[in-house]
């Protein structure tokens, strides 16, 4: 076979597998969607355990406590900040009337305020997860400290 | 004198190797050229096209243009190909070829001889050089905006770059005849040789198949793609450096995204390579001067020829003919590895482009397409043992006539001198379909009748080739050596290949993608009639040409 039969077939042979990557391939729903692969919460003191529990120590200064929970998110996109939520459990307590008190909330960007009057230390655990179905989650416990 | 006889050498075998009749007449003197432009436009054209693309894509870089190194990239794969069968053919022209036992006749010293090889080879290799990687060139200069003195520039380091290939080649050819030689000697060691290479090539393809992953999406995984060929591009910029140099001092290099042609390379490199020239051509005298007279006298010079004494045998006529055409074509060594070379190569390459799209998620017009492109790519396998045949019948140069005195039809003589490619289409054919019916989801009609109509447009192109033969014999370009430098009938056979497998290949995504009953059917028909019609031909234009006048 000569030299330029050969090239010939070989460009056809790349050709025929470009067109049919292109015009033949099945379209998925999801097919460029960009899954979120990692979420880490960055702000803790201590891990604990074999678990590696996060704990981060914060000093109550009164009501209007602010704490920033930082995060890293993978791959570090600027939609992925849409498809993350962050969730406060044990932000509550029974005061002496029996009556449920909220003491903190956190917003959608990472900011803990803890804005209710509190005696004793308390402990909320925030949950950052995803929302695009990847399943991906990372959580710390922050002991409030009464000064 | 020396330099008037060393003139004359050269003269007698451009004549040889080229065919210049054309200048004689002017209407074949502007024809010759107005191909030879349209061969350089059309490469040109295809290099436009997929530099274009890739450019449009950002394949080579994220920012829109070809970088220098893709070009460097080019020139290294196509500079070591160069070398290696400048080698061979050097090789057999410098120690075996049949015009030498002329040559040592003529009142020269070895020196002219070899010099004047070494001249000519050039010659074939510049030409080479112009019909490809020249228009490649030429294209990237136009889709980077080079200035019009890189047009003038581009051909000169070419011609450069060609004498240092030639001269490379000539010192690789002395120890290359030595194995040339012992391997000629000792046939079974050829033979052991040549399998435990294919045994290697098998292995090795076979290895790289089984990486193909389970997988592909070109699309989603395109960033990925891209950053591996950027990744690989650079490695061998870093490693071959010296290619890249060469590069940057015949295209120029970018700033920004202006390409500035002359640089300090500009006047290092073109010094650089006289230099490296005027070393090579010592070497090439120091090393040959001592051997060459007696490397060329011996590869023709005491030949034993064995005689085996042999009962005669009778046989059917036309079983003798075909025996014997059989017997030649083994005897050529060149015509077996070529055939060996097919048959290992083909199912391969067939394998690797089914495993490829297995691996993509096709829908329908994926599953047609993929089943339009194995057929185009299985005939072209198929058809491309045909080529062969396309001087058939000028092989035999001025002896072809002797042909008439053989008490047969002249069909018969004509049609056993095919049989071999043929067959070997057949076994190409036979080691290939199975593999893409086994990936394919066809029925088994649907694979027995595309075999079939596979087969026959393959006896269509064969029949065709011998057609385009014998209809033009190149008898002047075969008539002393069994060799001709360019023949039309094996690029009319070439173009007919192509044409007839793109023509498959078109009507076969046209008719699938529009659904048509009982298409592969049609398909057999079609081809069947094709193929009587040129059989006819062949019987009826061999009976004419073949009569006495």
């Amino acid at each position: 076979m000569r030299k330029s039969v050969i090239f010939f077939i070989s460009i056809i042979f790349i050709i025929s597998i470009v067109v049919v990557s292109f015009f033949g391939m099945q379209a998925r729903v999801d097919q460029f969607k960009s899954y979120i692969t990692d979420v880490t919460i960055t702000s803790f003191d201590t891990t604990v355990g074999p678990q590696k529990t996060k704990y981060l120590n914060v000093n109550y200064e009164g009501p209007n406590t602010y704490v920033t929970i930082r995060y890293t998110v993978l791959p570090n996109k600027a939609e992925q900040l849409n498809k993350i939520e962050f969730i406060l459990t044990n932000n509550t307590y029974v005061d002496e009337n029996g009556e449920t008190q909220e003491f903190a909330k956190i917003n959608n960007i990472g900011i803990l305020e803890f804005y209710n009057y509190i005696e004793n230390k308390r402990t909320v655990t925030v949950t950052l997860r995803s929302t695009d179905g990847s399943n991906k989650r990372d959580s710390v416990i922050v002991v409030l400290n009464k000064i | 004198m020396r330099t008037n006889k060393l003139n004359t050498l050269i003269k007698m075998q451009i004549k040889e190797k080229f065919n210049l009749s054309f200048f004689k007449n002017k209407k074949q003197a502007l024809f010759k050229v107005v191909f030879s432009v349209l061969g350089f436009v059309s490469v040109a054209v295809i290099a436009y096209l997929i530099l274009f693309i890739c450019k449009f894509l950002n394949l080579f870089s994220i920012l829109n243009y070809i970088p220098v190194n893709v070009m460097a990239f080019v020139l290294g794969i196509m500079f070591v190909i160069n070398v290696f069968s400048s080698t061979i053919i050097l090789s057999r022209s410098l120690y075996y070829s049949q015009d030498n036992q002329v040559l040592i006749t003529y009142p020269v010293n070895a020196n002219s001889i070899f010099i004047s090889k070494l001249v000519v080879h050039y010659i074939g290799e510049l030409k080479r050089t112009f019909s490809f990687l020249v228009p490649v060139f030429f294209a990237y200069g136009l889709i980077s905006g080079s200035p019009i003195i890189y047009y003038l520039w581009m051909p000169i380091m070419f011609c450069l770059l060609a004498v240092i290939t030639v001269l490379i080649a000539g010192i690789i050819s002395i120890p290359c005849s030595v194995v040339i030689r012992l391997l000629n000697r000792f046939k079974i060691l050829k033979i052991l040789i040549s399998v435990s290479l294919l045994i290697l090539v098998g292995c090795f393809a076979f290895f790289a198949i089984s990486k193909i992953p389970a997988d592909i999406n070109i699309l989603a995984s395109w960033r990925e793609i891209s950053i591996f060929i950027r990744d690989l591009l650079s490695n061998f910029v870093h490693i071959f450096n010296f290619v890249y140099i060469f590069t940057i001092a015949l295209c120029g290099n970018f700033e920004g995204f202006k390409i500035k042609l002359f640089s300090k390379y500009s006047l290092i490199v073109p010094a650089v390579m006289l230099g490296i020239i005027a070393i090579l051509l010592v070497l090439n005298f120091a090393l040959s001067r001592p051997i060459y007279l007696r490397a060329l006298s011996s590869s023709f010079e005491h030949n034993k020829f064995k005689k085996r004494e042999k009962k005669n045998k009778v046989i059917n006529s036309n079983l003798s003919i075909s025996i014997y055409e059989f017997k030649k074509i083994f005897r050529q060594t060149e015509t077996i590895t070529n055939a060996l070379m097919i048959i290992v190569i083909a199912p391969i390459a067939i394998l690797a482009l089914n495993k490829i799209y297995g691996a993509i998620n096709t829908r329908m017009l994926g599953d047609y397409l993929t089943i339009a492109f194995n057929i185009l790519i299985i005939l072209l396998f198929a058809l491309s043992c045909n080529i062969p045949v396309s001087s058939i019948y000028s092989r035999d140069g001025e002896s072809f006539y002797t042909n008439k005195a053989i008490p047969k039809k002249p069909y018969q003589i004509l049609f056993a001198r095919l049989m071999f490619n043929g067959l070997l289409s057949f076994i190409v054919l036979v080691l290939t379909t199975p593999i893409f019916f086994y990936f394919s989801k066809l029925s088994v009609l649907n694979k027995i009748v595309i075999f079939i109509s596979l087969f026959i447009l393959s006896l269509l192109h064969l029949f065709w080739t011998a057609e385009i033969d014998f209809s033009n014999l190149q008898i002047q370009n075969f008539h002393s050596f069994g060799r001709a430098g360019i023949n039309p009938n094996e690029l009319k056979s070439t173009i007919l290949a192509f044409a007839i497998s793109l023509i498959t290949f078109a009507v076969t995504a046209f008719f699938l993608i529009k659904d048509y009953e009982n298409f592969y059917l049609k398909l057999l028909i079609v081809s069947t009639v094709i193929l009587a019609v040129r059989i006819a031909l062949f019987h009826y234009k061999a009976k004419v040409l073949f009569k006495e006048k």
